[in-house]
Protein backbone atom coordinates (compact mmCIF):
# COMPACT_ATOMS: atom_id res chain seq x y z
CA UNK A 1 0.00 0.00 0.00
CA UNK A 2 1.87 3.10 -1.31
CA UNK A 3 1.00 6.17 1.30
CA UNK A 4 0.65 9.36 0.14
CA UNK A 5 1.11 13.22 1.47
CA UNK A 6 -1.71 15.67 1.60
CA UNK A 7 0.33 18.09 -1.04
CA UNK A 8 0.08 17.07 -4.55
CA UNK A 9 3.59 18.86 -5.40
CA UNK A 10 3.16 18.11 -9.15
CA UNK A 11 0.32 20.75 -9.19
CA UNK A 12 1.72 22.85 -6.72
CA UNK A 13 4.82 23.11 -9.60
CA UNK A 14 2.95 23.32 -12.48
CA UNK A 15 0.92 26.15 -11.03
CA UNK A 16 3.76 27.90 -10.05
CA UNK A 17 5.32 27.22 -13.80
CA UNK A 18 2.06 29.32 -15.26
CA UNK A 19 3.89 32.26 -13.72
CA UNK A 20 6.84 31.74 -15.22
CA UNK A 21 4.45 31.20 -18.60
CA UNK A 22 3.03 34.71 -17.53
CA UNK A 23 6.19 36.54 -17.87
CA UNK A 24 7.75 34.83 -21.25
CA UNK A 25 4.37 35.63 -22.99
CA UNK A 26 4.83 39.12 -21.43
CA UNK A 27 8.08 39.10 -23.31
CA UNK A 28 7.05 37.71 -26.58
CA UNK A 29 3.50 39.82 -26.79
CA UNK A 30 3.91 43.17 -25.15
CA UNK A 31 7.69 43.46 -26.23
CA UNK A 32 8.59 41.76 -29.32
CA UNK A 33 5.02 41.77 -30.97
CA UNK A 34 3.42 45.18 -29.76
CA UNK A 35 6.73 47.68 -28.53
CA UNK A 36 5.00 48.11 -25.34
CA UNK A 37 7.64 47.45 -22.87
CA UNK A 38 8.73 51.10 -22.73
CA UNK A 39 4.84 52.82 -22.98
CA UNK A 40 4.78 55.27 -25.62
CA UNK A 41 4.69 58.84 -24.10
CA UNK A 42 2.15 60.09 -22.50
CA UNK A 43 3.03 63.65 -24.26
CA UNK A 44 2.02 62.29 -27.66
CA UNK A 45 -0.41 63.58 -29.53
CA UNK A 46 -3.41 61.65 -30.36
CA UNK A 47 -2.55 61.16 -33.39
CA UNK A 48 1.23 60.48 -33.35
CA UNK A 49 -0.23 57.73 -30.60
CA UNK A 50 -2.72 56.67 -33.00
CA UNK A 51 -0.55 56.13 -36.37
CA UNK A 52 1.60 53.40 -33.66
CA UNK A 53 -1.95 51.42 -33.68
CA UNK A 54 -2.18 51.78 -37.01
CA UNK A 55 1.02 50.68 -37.91
CA UNK A 56 1.39 47.66 -36.21
CA UNK A 57 -2.47 46.55 -36.31
CA UNK A 58 -1.69 42.94 -36.76
CA UNK A 59 0.81 42.16 -34.03
CA UNK A 60 -0.88 44.24 -31.33
CA UNK A 61 -3.99 41.72 -32.24
CA UNK A 62 -1.72 38.56 -32.11
CA UNK A 63 0.19 40.05 -28.70
CA UNK A 64 -3.25 40.56 -27.27
CA UNK A 65 -4.39 37.15 -27.84
CA UNK A 66 -1.29 35.82 -26.00
CA UNK A 67 -0.67 38.00 -23.37
CA UNK A 68 -5.30 37.49 -22.42
CA UNK A 69 -4.22 33.80 -22.58
CA UNK A 70 -1.35 33.90 -20.30
CA UNK A 71 -2.12 36.67 -17.98
CA UNK A 72 -4.63 35.14 -16.41
CA UNK A 73 -2.33 32.56 -14.74
CA UNK A 74 -1.53 35.05 -12.24
CA UNK A 75 -4.70 33.57 -10.54
CA UNK A 76 -3.14 29.99 -10.75
CA UNK A 77 0.25 31.08 -9.76
CA UNK A 78 -0.44 33.70 -7.04
CA UNK A 79 -2.54 30.49 -5.39
CA UNK A 80 0.11 28.51 -5.37
CA UNK A 81 2.18 31.07 -3.01
CA UNK A 82 -2.00 31.00 -0.82
CA UNK A 83 -1.72 27.67 -0.17
CA UNK A 84 1.62 27.83 1.59
CA UNK A 85 0.08 30.83 3.33
CA UNK A 86 -2.45 28.86 4.12
CA UNK A 87 0.24 26.57 5.88
CA UNK A 88 2.36 29.03 7.65
CA UNK A 89 -0.79 30.73 9.30
CA UNK A 90 -2.51 29.84 12.50
CA UNK A 91 -5.98 29.58 13.29
CA UNK A 92 -8.41 31.47 11.05
CA UNK A 93 -7.11 32.25 8.11
CA UNK A 94 -6.97 36.08 7.93
CA UNK A 95 -4.13 35.93 5.57
CA UNK A 96 -4.92 33.49 3.24
CA UNK A 97 -8.07 35.00 2.47
CA UNK A 98 -6.81 38.33 2.12
CA UNK A 99 -4.37 36.76 -0.26
CA UNK A 100 -7.26 34.78 -1.95
CA UNK A 101 -9.31 38.68 -2.18
CA UNK A 102 -6.35 40.27 -3.77
CA UNK A 103 -5.59 37.88 -6.13
CA UNK A 104 -9.23 37.18 -7.45
CA UNK A 105 -9.42 40.81 -8.48
CA UNK A 106 -5.74 41.16 -9.36
CA UNK A 107 -5.50 38.58 -12.85
CA UNK A 108 -8.32 40.93 -13.55
CA UNK A 109 -6.51 43.77 -13.94
CA UNK A 110 -3.97 41.75 -15.59
CA UNK A 111 -6.38 40.46 -18.28
CA UNK A 112 -7.99 43.88 -19.09
CA UNK A 113 -4.34 45.20 -20.29
CA UNK A 114 -4.61 43.00 -23.19
CA UNK A 115 -8.21 43.24 -23.48
CA UNK A 116 -8.03 47.38 -23.74
CA UNK A 117 -5.33 47.25 -25.97
CA UNK A 118 -7.09 44.77 -28.04
CA UNK A 119 -10.27 47.02 -28.68
CA UNK A 120 -8.53 49.55 -29.48
CA UNK A 121 -6.38 47.46 -32.71
CA UNK A 122 -10.02 46.72 -33.44
CA UNK A 123 -10.94 49.03 -35.54
CA UNK A 124 -8.01 51.83 -35.39
CA UNK A 125 -8.36 53.58 -38.81
CA UNK A 126 -12.07 54.91 -37.97
CA UNK A 127 -11.69 55.33 -34.15
CA UNK A 128 -11.56 58.67 -33.09
CA UNK A 129 -7.77 59.53 -31.66
CA UNK A 130 -8.70 61.36 -29.03
CA UNK A 131 -10.84 58.14 -27.69
CA UNK A 132 -7.94 55.97 -28.56
CA UNK A 133 -5.53 58.57 -26.56
CA UNK A 134 -7.87 57.90 -23.07
CA UNK A 135 -8.31 54.21 -23.75
CA UNK A 136 -4.29 53.92 -24.01
CA UNK A 137 -3.66 55.93 -21.39
CA UNK A 138 -6.43 54.24 -19.57
CA UNK A 139 -4.28 51.18 -19.87
CA UNK A 140 -1.30 52.25 -18.73
CA UNK A 141 -2.96 53.34 -15.56
CA UNK A 142 -4.18 50.10 -15.02
CA UNK A 143 -0.82 48.29 -15.44
CA UNK A 144 0.78 50.73 -13.02
CA UNK A 145 -1.67 52.99 -11.11
CA UNK A 146 -3.22 49.98 -9.61
CA UNK A 147 0.25 48.60 -7.67
CA UNK A 148 -1.53 48.65 -3.99
CA UNK A 149 -3.26 45.59 -4.17
CA UNK A 150 0.17 43.83 -5.52
CA UNK A 151 1.91 45.88 -2.34
CA UNK A 152 -0.73 44.61 0.16
CA UNK A 153 -0.23 41.39 -1.33
CA UNK A 154 3.74 41.62 -0.91
CA UNK A 155 3.31 42.49 2.99
CA UNK A 156 0.75 39.76 3.44
CA UNK A 157 3.11 37.46 2.26
CA UNK A 158 6.41 39.12 4.22
CA UNK A 159 3.72 38.52 7.51
CA UNK A 160 3.03 35.14 6.45
CA UNK A 161 6.55 34.08 6.50
CA UNK A 162 7.52 35.81 9.94
CA UNK A 163 4.55 34.27 11.92
CA UNK A 164 5.48 30.75 10.18
CA UNK A 165 5.20 28.01 12.81
CA UNK A 166 6.31 25.52 10.74
CA UNK A 167 9.73 23.54 11.42
CA UNK A 168 11.38 23.75 9.40
CA UNK A 169 10.16 27.07 8.08
CA UNK A 170 8.81 26.94 4.58
CA UNK A 171 10.83 30.30 3.51
CA UNK A 172 13.85 31.60 4.59
CA UNK A 173 13.18 35.19 6.58
CA UNK A 174 15.35 37.00 3.77
CA UNK A 175 12.41 36.72 1.74
CA UNK A 176 9.94 38.64 3.89
CA UNK A 177 11.90 41.30 4.14
CA UNK A 178 12.06 41.35 0.61
CA UNK A 179 8.38 41.22 -0.10
CA UNK A 180 8.26 44.33 2.20
CA UNK A 181 11.20 46.21 0.11
CA UNK A 182 9.45 45.55 -3.07
CA UNK A 183 6.02 46.62 -1.57
CA UNK A 184 7.77 49.94 -1.14
CA UNK A 185 9.50 49.84 -4.26
CA UNK A 186 6.64 49.72 -6.62
CA UNK A 187 5.05 52.95 -4.86
CA UNK A 188 6.52 55.49 -7.46
CA UNK A 189 3.85 54.01 -9.98
CA UNK A 190 1.31 55.63 -8.95
CA UNK A 191 3.30 59.28 -9.23
CA UNK A 192 1.91 58.63 -13.33
CA UNK A 193 -1.33 60.68 -12.57
CA UNK A 194 0.63 63.88 -12.00
CA UNK A 195 3.28 64.37 -14.80
CA UNK A 196 2.88 64.00 -18.74
CA UNK A 197 7.28 63.80 -18.65
CA UNK A 198 9.91 63.17 -16.96
CA UNK A 199 10.82 60.61 -14.57
CA UNK A 200 7.33 59.81 -13.45
CA UNK A 201 5.53 59.70 -16.31
CA UNK A 202 4.13 56.29 -17.02
CA UNK A 203 7.04 56.00 -19.54
CA UNK A 204 9.43 57.59 -17.29
CA UNK A 205 12.67 55.38 -15.71
CA UNK A 206 10.86 55.78 -11.99
CA UNK A 207 7.92 55.42 -12.57
CA UNK A 208 7.71 52.28 -15.03
CA UNK A 209 11.04 50.92 -15.17
CA UNK A 210 11.72 50.31 -11.61
CA UNK A 211 8.60 49.50 -10.70
CA UNK A 212 8.56 46.81 -13.76
CA UNK A 213 11.61 45.42 -13.16
CA UNK A 214 11.05 45.12 -9.13
CA UNK A 215 7.72 43.89 -9.82
CA UNK A 216 8.93 40.83 -12.24
CA UNK A 217 12.13 40.36 -10.72
CA UNK A 218 10.19 39.41 -7.55
CA UNK A 219 7.90 37.60 -8.96
CA UNK A 220 11.12 35.55 -10.44
CA UNK A 221 12.35 35.33 -6.65
CA UNK A 222 8.96 34.21 -4.92
CA UNK A 223 9.13 31.42 -7.86
CA UNK A 224 12.53 30.32 -7.13
CA UNK A 225 11.96 30.23 -3.57
CA UNK A 226 8.01 28.68 -3.69
CA UNK A 227 10.09 25.83 -5.43
CA UNK A 228 12.53 25.20 -2.62
CA UNK A 229 9.38 25.25 -0.76
CA UNK A 230 7.59 22.98 -2.13
CA UNK A 231 10.81 20.54 -2.33
CA UNK A 232 11.29 21.44 1.53
CA UNK A 233 8.04 20.72 2.90
CA UNK A 234 7.38 17.69 0.65
CA UNK A 235 10.25 15.94 2.49
CA UNK A 236 8.71 17.21 5.88
CA UNK A 237 5.45 16.02 5.05
CA UNK A 238 7.49 12.64 3.80
CA UNK A 239 9.11 12.16 7.36
CA UNK A 240 5.75 12.71 8.90
CA UNK A 241 3.93 10.05 6.88
CA UNK A 242 6.68 8.15 7.29
CA UNK A 243 7.08 7.30 4.08
CA UNK A 244 10.94 8.84 3.77
CA UNK A 245 12.17 6.48 6.79
CA UNK A 246 10.47 3.29 5.07
CA UNK A 247 12.98 4.53 2.12
CA UNK A 248 16.31 4.58 4.57
CA UNK A 249 14.85 1.30 5.77
CA UNK A 250 14.55 -0.36 2.79
CA UNK A 251 17.95 0.98 1.81
CA UNK A 252 20.27 -0.28 4.59
CA UNK B 1 0.00 35.14 19.70
CA UNK B 2 2.25 33.23 17.83
CA UNK B 3 4.96 31.36 19.49
CA UNK B 4 7.92 30.79 17.07
CA UNK B 5 10.19 27.85 17.88
CA UNK B 6 13.09 28.94 19.56
CA UNK B 7 14.45 25.45 20.24
CA UNK B 8 16.62 25.90 16.49
CA UNK B 9 18.54 29.27 17.46
CA UNK B 10 20.06 29.18 21.09
CA UNK B 11 19.86 32.36 22.52
CA UNK B 12 23.61 33.63 23.43
CA UNK B 13 24.22 34.09 27.02
CA UNK B 14 26.59 36.86 27.92
CA UNK B 15 29.45 36.58 30.49
CA UNK B 16 28.43 38.09 34.01
CA UNK B 17 29.03 42.31 32.94
CA UNK B 18 29.99 41.95 28.68
CA UNK B 19 27.88 42.49 26.10
CA UNK B 20 27.73 40.00 23.44
CA UNK B 21 28.17 42.08 19.99
CA UNK B 22 25.95 41.22 17.36
CA UNK B 23 24.41 43.12 14.36
CA UNK B 24 20.85 43.95 15.40
CA UNK B 25 17.54 42.87 13.39
CA UNK B 26 18.02 39.83 10.80
CA UNK B 27 19.84 39.57 7.57
CA UNK B 28 16.94 40.19 5.97
CA UNK B 29 16.22 43.47 7.25
CA UNK B 30 19.75 44.73 6.31
CA UNK B 31 19.17 43.59 2.68
CA UNK B 32 15.53 45.47 2.78
CA UNK B 33 17.52 48.53 4.65
CA UNK B 34 20.36 49.47 2.62
CA UNK B 35 18.95 48.17 -0.86
CA UNK B 36 16.45 51.25 0.41
CA UNK B 37 19.22 53.33 1.05
CA UNK B 38 20.86 52.38 -2.07
CA UNK B 39 17.58 53.70 -4.30
CA UNK B 40 17.24 56.68 -2.50
CA UNK B 41 21.28 57.42 -3.28
CA UNK B 42 20.22 57.27 -6.36
CA UNK B 43 17.19 59.56 -6.37
CA UNK B 44 19.28 62.04 -4.48
CA UNK B 45 22.08 61.73 -7.15
CA UNK B 46 19.62 62.17 -10.16
CA UNK B 47 18.30 65.36 -8.28
CA UNK B 48 21.84 67.26 -7.83
CA UNK B 49 22.63 65.98 -11.17
CA UNK B 50 19.41 67.93 -12.41
CA UNK B 51 19.97 70.84 -10.36
CA UNK B 52 23.12 71.32 -11.42
CA UNK B 53 21.64 71.74 -15.24
CA UNK B 54 19.41 74.72 -14.02
CA UNK B 55 21.02 75.83 -10.62
CA UNK B 56 19.24 79.22 -11.23
CA UNK B 57 15.33 77.50 -11.37
CA UNK B 58 16.20 75.50 -8.44
CA UNK B 59 17.60 78.27 -6.11
CA UNK B 60 14.81 80.29 -7.06
CA UNK B 61 12.17 77.44 -5.95
CA UNK B 62 13.96 76.22 -3.33
CA UNK B 63 13.77 79.99 -1.78
CA UNK B 64 9.77 79.31 -1.94
CA UNK B 65 10.04 76.32 0.85
CA UNK B 66 9.25 76.72 4.43
CA UNK B 67 12.67 76.16 6.04
CA UNK B 68 11.43 76.60 9.67
CA UNK B 69 8.51 73.60 8.99
CA UNK B 70 11.73 71.11 7.50
CA UNK B 71 13.53 72.22 10.76
CA UNK B 72 10.60 71.60 12.88
CA UNK B 73 10.12 67.77 11.05
CA UNK B 74 13.69 67.42 11.88
CA UNK B 75 13.28 67.73 15.47
CA UNK B 76 10.58 65.29 15.65
CA UNK B 77 11.99 62.50 13.78
CA UNK B 78 15.73 63.07 15.78
CA UNK B 79 13.58 62.69 18.77
CA UNK B 80 11.52 60.10 17.83
CA UNK B 81 14.60 58.30 17.15
CA UNK B 82 16.13 58.87 19.98
CA UNK B 83 12.59 57.43 22.08
CA UNK B 84 13.00 54.76 19.89
CA UNK B 85 16.75 53.76 21.08
CA UNK B 86 15.70 53.98 24.40
CA UNK B 87 12.35 51.51 24.20
CA UNK B 88 15.10 49.42 22.27
CA UNK B 89 17.53 48.98 25.33
CA UNK B 90 14.39 49.26 27.88
CA UNK B 91 12.60 46.35 25.93
CA UNK B 92 16.09 44.01 26.69
CA UNK B 93 15.98 44.42 30.44
CA UNK B 94 13.66 43.19 32.57
CA UNK B 95 13.24 45.97 35.45
CA UNK B 96 12.64 48.51 32.47
CA UNK B 97 10.71 46.74 30.04
CA UNK B 98 6.91 48.37 31.21
CA UNK B 99 8.59 51.72 29.82
CA UNK B 100 8.89 50.20 26.20
CA UNK B 101 5.42 50.07 24.83
CA UNK B 102 5.24 54.24 26.46
CA UNK B 103 8.37 54.84 24.55
CA UNK B 104 7.17 53.77 21.39
CA UNK B 105 3.89 55.31 21.48
CA UNK B 106 6.47 58.45 21.72
CA UNK B 107 7.88 57.71 18.69
CA UNK B 108 4.79 56.73 16.86
CA UNK B 109 3.40 60.52 18.60
CA UNK B 110 6.26 61.87 16.86
CA UNK B 111 5.50 60.52 13.56
CA UNK B 112 2.34 62.17 13.69
CA UNK B 113 3.12 65.43 14.56
CA UNK B 114 5.45 65.15 11.10
CA UNK B 115 3.03 63.99 9.52
CA UNK B 116 0.56 67.13 10.42
CA UNK B 117 3.26 69.10 9.73
CA UNK B 118 3.80 67.88 6.13
CA UNK B 119 0.24 68.43 5.72
CA UNK B 120 0.36 72.01 6.24
CA UNK B 121 3.32 72.41 4.36
CA UNK B 122 2.10 71.03 0.95
CA UNK B 123 -1.13 72.34 1.87
CA UNK B 124 0.24 75.98 1.39
CA UNK B 125 2.16 74.79 -1.28
CA UNK B 126 -1.04 73.35 -3.50
CA UNK B 127 -2.65 77.10 -2.15
CA UNK B 128 -0.08 79.06 -3.66
CA UNK B 129 -1.11 76.83 -6.65
CA UNK B 130 2.78 75.14 -6.62
CA UNK B 131 2.53 71.32 -7.81
CA UNK B 132 4.38 68.67 -8.81
CA UNK B 133 4.20 70.00 -12.46
CA UNK B 134 4.96 73.52 -11.90
CA UNK B 135 8.32 72.97 -12.12
CA UNK B 136 11.47 70.32 -12.62
CA UNK B 137 12.34 71.45 -8.91
CA UNK B 138 8.94 70.93 -7.63
CA UNK B 139 8.42 67.86 -9.32
CA UNK B 140 11.92 66.63 -7.12
CA UNK B 141 10.04 68.23 -4.29
CA UNK B 142 7.02 66.72 -4.03
CA UNK B 143 8.02 63.17 -5.05
CA UNK B 144 10.79 62.85 -2.88
CA UNK B 145 9.00 63.95 0.65
CA UNK B 146 6.04 62.27 -0.90
CA UNK B 147 8.12 58.65 -1.06
CA UNK B 148 9.79 59.63 1.90
CA UNK B 149 6.37 60.27 3.75
CA UNK B 150 5.57 56.79 2.61
CA UNK B 151 8.57 55.01 4.30
CA UNK B 152 7.46 57.28 7.49
CA UNK B 153 4.08 55.53 7.16
CA UNK B 154 5.24 52.10 6.56
CA UNK B 155 7.43 53.20 9.89
CA UNK B 156 5.12 53.81 11.91
CA UNK B 157 2.98 50.49 10.88
CA UNK B 158 6.21 48.52 12.08
CA UNK B 159 6.42 50.99 15.43
CA UNK B 160 2.92 50.24 15.90
CA UNK B 161 4.09 46.28 15.52
CA UNK B 162 7.10 47.23 17.74
CA UNK B 163 4.40 48.84 20.61
CA UNK B 164 2.23 45.39 20.53
CA UNK B 165 5.50 43.25 21.45
CA UNK B 166 6.47 45.62 24.16
CA UNK B 167 2.79 45.15 25.70
CA UNK B 168 3.04 41.62 25.76
CA UNK B 169 3.40 40.02 29.46
CA UNK B 170 6.19 36.89 28.42
CA UNK B 171 9.24 37.78 27.39
CA UNK B 172 10.10 38.18 24.01
CA UNK B 173 11.00 35.25 21.55
CA UNK B 174 14.24 35.55 19.38
CA UNK B 175 12.47 35.92 16.45
CA UNK B 176 10.59 38.82 18.14
CA UNK B 177 13.40 40.95 19.86
CA UNK B 178 15.22 40.31 16.12
CA UNK B 179 12.51 42.17 14.42
CA UNK B 180 11.96 44.92 17.30
CA UNK B 181 15.89 45.52 16.52
CA UNK B 182 15.05 45.26 12.92
CA UNK B 183 11.94 47.75 12.92
CA UNK B 184 14.06 50.00 15.61
CA UNK B 185 16.68 50.47 12.61
CA UNK B 186 14.27 51.26 9.78
CA UNK B 187 12.88 53.92 11.70
CA UNK B 188 16.35 55.04 11.99
CA UNK B 189 16.60 55.01 8.51
CA UNK B 190 13.94 56.91 7.83
CA UNK B 191 15.37 59.66 10.25
CA UNK B 192 18.09 59.26 8.49
CA UNK B 193 17.08 59.95 4.76
CA UNK B 194 15.34 62.89 6.42
CA UNK B 195 18.43 64.75 7.49
CA UNK B 196 19.92 64.20 4.11
CA UNK B 197 16.26 65.39 2.31
CA UNK B 198 16.15 68.35 4.34
CA UNK B 199 19.58 70.03 3.45
CA UNK B 200 19.05 68.70 0.22
CA UNK B 201 15.91 70.14 -0.59
CA UNK B 202 15.41 73.09 1.57
CA UNK B 203 19.14 74.22 2.49
CA UNK B 204 21.55 73.56 -0.06
CA UNK B 205 22.63 76.22 -3.14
Amino acid sequence: MTRRIEMDSGLMKAALWTGVALVAAMILSQGILMHFIGPPSPDLTAQELAQKFINRTGEIRVGCLIMCMFWGFWATWSMAITVFIRKMEKGYPILTYCSIALNGGGYVFFILIPMTWAVIAFRPETLDPAIMQIMNDWVWFDYLFTWPPFAVWMVIIGLAILKDHNVPALYPRWVAYLNFWCAILIFPAGLIVFFKTGLFAYDGVGAFWMPFFVFFGWMVAMTLTTFQAITRHRRTLEVKAGIAADTSARAL
Amino acid sequence: MVTLPDAEVAPRTPRPGRRVPHVPGEPGAWIFILGDMCVFAVFFSVYLIQRGHDPGLFAHSQGELNRNLGALNTIFLLVSSLLVVLAVRAIREESLRHLASRLFLGAIGCGGCFIVVKAFEYHEKLAAGITPATNDFFMYYFVLTGLHLFHLLFGMAVLTVLWRFARQEAPLSHYKLAFVEGGACFWHMVDLLWIVLFPLLFLVR
